[in-house]
């Protein structure tokens, strides 16, 4: 990570000499130079956010739970916000049997999604047993999504299920808005109970936005309510961090191949190291002038 | 011993340096009647100095003085002699205005501004006391005898209190060359519990203009051009004096180390810290030992002068090794000096000390600007001197203080440096110091500042409200070529004649624009005539807001999440003994007592979990008053 930082900061470092010591005797900014440089970096960002994906799951991050009848189109939606295919999505209800569970940033907290068999009456031991597993895991999670199909009637178990669930973390989705909605957000809060809903389709990905940040939202209340989580949200943040830093340098990457000129270099640079920063602790700024003038011979 | 009479003014301004002369010009334009104090009219706004105004992140430094009503440019465009835009080669987000300065006539030129102006009383006196009580500045004290009163006093003392010459082996008391230090007022200041700490700078020798060899030198020349520093100067007069370049060798390197012993930095007799990138030339070949030469610029002092300043050249060595080691220098064979380079060291007053307007948190009405809060330059001293002038008198109107944001102008990075980092050596300004230096251009200062420098009346409305006509107008024009698409044969053409590759459909304008090395001019002839119809000033900020759009906009982003934090105030007399904290960021916090949570998140050593820690308490503390509310004030 450190070593990471130093080649980082050591193309910045050209850069901005570049900039504000024009006027000096020094060798020039070479932009082939820094494009190898920012190359590598990345290589090395993708390896260290393995790692870190790896050794967080050990770590608890915020457990948010897909619930709701068969066929509503939790897995859908489970994948949309995956933004991969990793459950199986199919017409037939009761396709989910077993919970399954994954990791997904949401404006740099971490969450531990987890999709679960639709919940419905059922003489099958498998399925009746994924239903349990389902309601123990919501009753357990620190948000609930509870899915309905919004193109259909409320069934009445529906109001029952919910009820179930501690109101102050569940949100109703009404699924499947791009069939047309048979009742309104406010109608859907009064007849099923719930403080929160909103419309989503999962399979056109629509109020995907909406539905993250009402997860962000909730889980910046919760952390800051209560200083141990604080500290769990600091470390998933070093992922996001190292994301927003990957994001930089391939706009880095881009820039230079335009030709861009330097103080443009120099936005992407500072985006990366300042991502990179947040991690390691380290102020860019006062590195940066500390390391052109160790580097450089400069001044009247 | 009774003083009888008892002279009231508004406020005084000690110390008619960069500082001292624009802080009692604006608060002599604000209306205040206003007291300056300097030991010699002689050496109002003296440059000790290089003779130049402006250059990188300076220049813009000037300009934003300029459009908040200073004098600073206006000074420098009447009395420059040799006008460069640094930095073309580059985007003009970095381009610096920079001048070759005529020292008398700069001084002059100030010294009649201060003098023509309403409201200043100008009295020769070397002050020797600051008269406060209970925590209230008074007003001050002169020749240890007489006082003078008023409600604020902005001290503005540069290199002199204390101030410590030191050349070869001898050293003695002195502000700068051939004048006395300040020394009774820099003990009386820091007896009333004003900390204190120790800095160094240097200057090199100045030679007789007749004894140097130019024709050995390469030439380096003005602008054709010249563009002005303030936005209120029509052209720039006068023909451009030259500069001319040469270089240190192997000898001159030699016989520097050759008596390195006899350099006071070296022999350990200056402990004063110095400006790392403004080192002597001992200093340089000591770090940089596998240098082979170092860039000399020869600077004359002014268009009639008969000195000439080698920039570059900084040095306390004795006399006999100045004269050895500048005969050594290509050109310089037979040169005269005619007076000998010196470091000086001085006391200065840490600036965690001050609120982000420059008055001190300890005795209230007081200011400190320039020099004495660590910095170093000309133009950083100006713009201090200026926003203490502009915040003390704001404060007698009952008026909220002017606190620039970083995000809108260099000088709002400086004022936040200042109070949120160590300074342990001379601060002086960088771009790179700027986070949102596309925004910070010297070319859009007045479109940042004008609104400020008129709401203080500094500036005349006028001059707001062409700025928000010129403002509509790039607007208009912007929005024409965001919609108006070129043909594909026509883009092709423009991005041909640019030895660029062909493109299969139309293009719209702004998009043309973007591309790096095509400018205004090339799409210009394409467009329908007269749709522009902008001055080529407007047509410089349209290029500069198409071609940058994006980047601004990230630049912006950033801002606006730091204008959050900006907004969560810390009450002053918060307490940090929160268990959570680190050790480190806890100590930070308790010396510098920042007044928002974004300048917390500036301060080194401060991390992000700090930071979150700190946001939790104060949002707790909030609510545990808002509780109480009704009983007490909330902060
Ligand atoms: C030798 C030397 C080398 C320098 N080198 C550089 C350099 O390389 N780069 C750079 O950027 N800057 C350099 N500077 C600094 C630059 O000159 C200052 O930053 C700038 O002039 C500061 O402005 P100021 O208004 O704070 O103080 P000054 O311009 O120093 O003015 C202070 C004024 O206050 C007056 N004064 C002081 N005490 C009293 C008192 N008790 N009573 C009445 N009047 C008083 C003085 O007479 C003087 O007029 C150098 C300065 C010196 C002396
Ligand atoms: N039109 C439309 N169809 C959707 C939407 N979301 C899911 N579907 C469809 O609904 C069906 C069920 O989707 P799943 O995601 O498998 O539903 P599920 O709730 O996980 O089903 P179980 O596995 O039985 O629990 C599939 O045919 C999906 O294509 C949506 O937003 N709009
Ligand atoms: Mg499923």
């Amino acid at each position: 990570m450190r070593a990471l930082e130093e080649t980082l900061l050591g193309e910045l470092v050209l850069i901005e000499a570049s900039i504000d010591f024009s006027e000096e005797d020094l060798p020039a900014h070479a932009p082939g130079a820094t494009l190898e440089t920012a190359t590598k970096a990345r290589a090395a960002i993708a390896a260290l956010l393995e790692s870190e994906i790896a050794g967080e799951r050990l770590r608890r991050g915020i457990r948010v739970t897909i619930l709701g009848g068969p066929n509503v189109g939790k897995s859908s939606l489970y994948n949309a916000l995956l933004g991969e295919e990793r459950a199986i999505v199919s017409p037939v209800a009761g396709t989910t049997r077993d919970i399954l569970r994954e990791r997904i940033h949401v404006g740099g907290f971490t969450c531990r999604l987890e999709d679960t068999a639709g919940i419905a009456e059922t003489r099958c031991e498998i399925e009746a047993k994924g239903i349990e597993i389902a309601r123990a895991a919501a009753l357990e999670a620190d948000l609930v999504l509870f899915v309905v199909d919004g193109s259909e009637e409320i069934a009445n178990e529906t109001k029952n299920e919910i009820s179930r669930i501690d109101p102050e973390k569940l949100l109703c989705v009404l699924n499947k808005s791009d069939l047309g909605l048979r009742y309104s957000r406010e109608e859907a809060r009064e007849r099923l109970g719930a403080r929160d809903a909103l419309a989503v389709s999962a399979l056109k990905r629509e109020g995907l936005e909406n539905l993250r940040a009402w997860i962000f939202d909730k889980t910046v209340k919760r952390a800051a309510g209560d200083l141990d989580r604080e500290r769990i949200a600091v470390n998933a943040r070093q992922a996001a961090a190292l994301r927003e830093a990957d994001e930089a340098l391939e706009r880095l990457e881009t820039a230079i191949g335009e030709g861009a000129p330097a103080e443009i270099l120099s936005v992407d640079a500072r985006c990366a190291l300042d991502a990179l920063g947040a991690i390691t602790g380290r102020s860019m700024s006062e590195a940066l002038l500390e390391t052109i003038f160790t580097k450089f011979c400069i001044g009247k | 011993m009774t003083i009888v009479e008892k002279p009231e003014f508004d406020i005084i301004v000690v110390g008619g340096g960069h500082a001292g002369c624009e802080a009692a010009l604006a608060a002599g334009r604000m209306g205040f009647s206003t007291l300056l104090v300097t030991m010699s009219r002689e050496h109002i706004a003296r440059m000790p100095c290089n003779p130049a105004i402006g250059g990188l992140a300076k220049g813009q430094l000037v300009r934003e003085v300029d459009a908040l009503g200073g004098e600073m440019g206006l000074a420098i465009d009447e009395t420059g002699i040799q006008f460069r835009m640094l930095n073309r080669a580059k985007g003009p987000a970095v381009w610096s205005p920079r001048a070759q300065a005529d020292k008398n006539a700069y001084h002059r030129r100030m010294l009649h501004a201060i003098e023509s102006a309403d409201n200043i009383v100008l009295v020769e006196a070397e002050a020797t006391a600051v008269l406060a009580r209970n925590g209230m500045v008074e007003g001050i004290e002169a020749a240890g005898e007489k006082r003078y009163y008023a409600p604020k006093v902005i001290l503005a003392l540069g290199t002199f209190p204390n101030g410590l010459m030191h050349i070869g082996e001898e050293s003695f008391p002195g502000g700068r060359e051939g004048e006395p230090p300040s020394c009774r007022l820099a003990d009386q200041i820091a007896s009333l519990g004003i900390e204190r700490g120790r800095l160094k700078t240097g200057t090199p020798a100045r030679l007789a203009r007749a004894s140097v060899d130019f024709s050995r030198c390469e030439e380096q020349a003005g602008d054709k051009d010249p563009s002005p520093f303030s936005f209120r100067t029509g052209k720039i007069g006068g023909d451009q004096v030259p500069c001319h370049i040469t270089y240190t060798n192997a000898r001159t390197h030699e016989i520097i180390r050759r008596n390195l012993d006899r350099s006071p930095l070296y022999a350990g007799r200056i402990r004063g810290v110095g400006p790392r990138y403004c080192p002597s030339i001992e200093d340089k070949v000591v770090r940089f030992s596998d240098r082979e030469r170092h860039q000399l610029f020869l600077e004359p002092e002014g268009r009639e002068s008969a000195e000439i300043y080698i920039n570059g050249l900084s040095t306390s060595l004795p006399r006999d090794v100045q004269e050895e080691m500048v005969r050594s220098i290509a050109g310089l064979g037979g040169a005269v000096i005619v007076r000998y380079g010196y470091a000086i060291e001085y006391d200065y007053y840490p600036p965690h000390q001050l609120l982000p307007t420059l008055e001190s948190r300890r005795i209230g009405g007081l200011y400190f600007a320039g020099q004495v809060n660590g910095t170093s330059g000309y133009e950083e001293a100006a713009a201090q001197g200026l926003m203490a002038g502009i915040n003390a008198g704001r404060s007698l109107a009952g008026r909220s203080p002017l606190i620039l944001g970083r995000h809108e102008a260099y000088i709002g990075v400086l004022l936040d440096d200042l109070v949120t980092k160590e300074i342990d050596e001379p601060y002086r300004m960088f771009t790179s110091r700027a986070e949102h230096r596309l925004v910070l251009r010297q070319d859009n200062a007045d479109e940042r500042l004008f609104k400020h420098g008129v709401r203080c009346a500094l500036l005349p409305r006028g001059l707001w409200e062409e700025t928000i006509a010129r403002r509509k107008r790039v607007a208009r024009a912007r929005r024409f070529i965001e919609r108006h698409s070129l043909a594909a044969e026509e883009c092709s053409r423009i991005l041909a004649s640019k030895g660029q590759g062909s493109v299969s459909s139309p293009l719209k304008a702004s998009l043309l624009l973007q591309r790096p090395g095509i400018s205004i001019k090339d799409i210009e002839g394409s467009l329908p005539a007269g749709s522009l119809g902008l001055e080529p000033r407007e047509k410089e900020a349209l290029e500069i807001g198409i071609k940058y759009d994006g980047y601004i906009r990230r630049q912006k982003k950033l801002a606006e999440r730091m204008l959050q934090i900006e907004k969560v105030r810390i009450p002053p007399e918060f307490s940090y003994d929160i268990e959570a904290l680190s050790a480190e960021a806890r100590l930070k916090l308790e010396k510098f007592r920042p007044l928002t949570l974004a300048q917390a998140s500036r301060l080194s050593g401060v991390r992000s979990s700090d930071l979150s820690i700190l946001m939790i308490h104060l949002g707790k503390r909030a609510r545990d008053e808002r509780g109480s509310a009704g009983r007490g004030k909330i902060v």
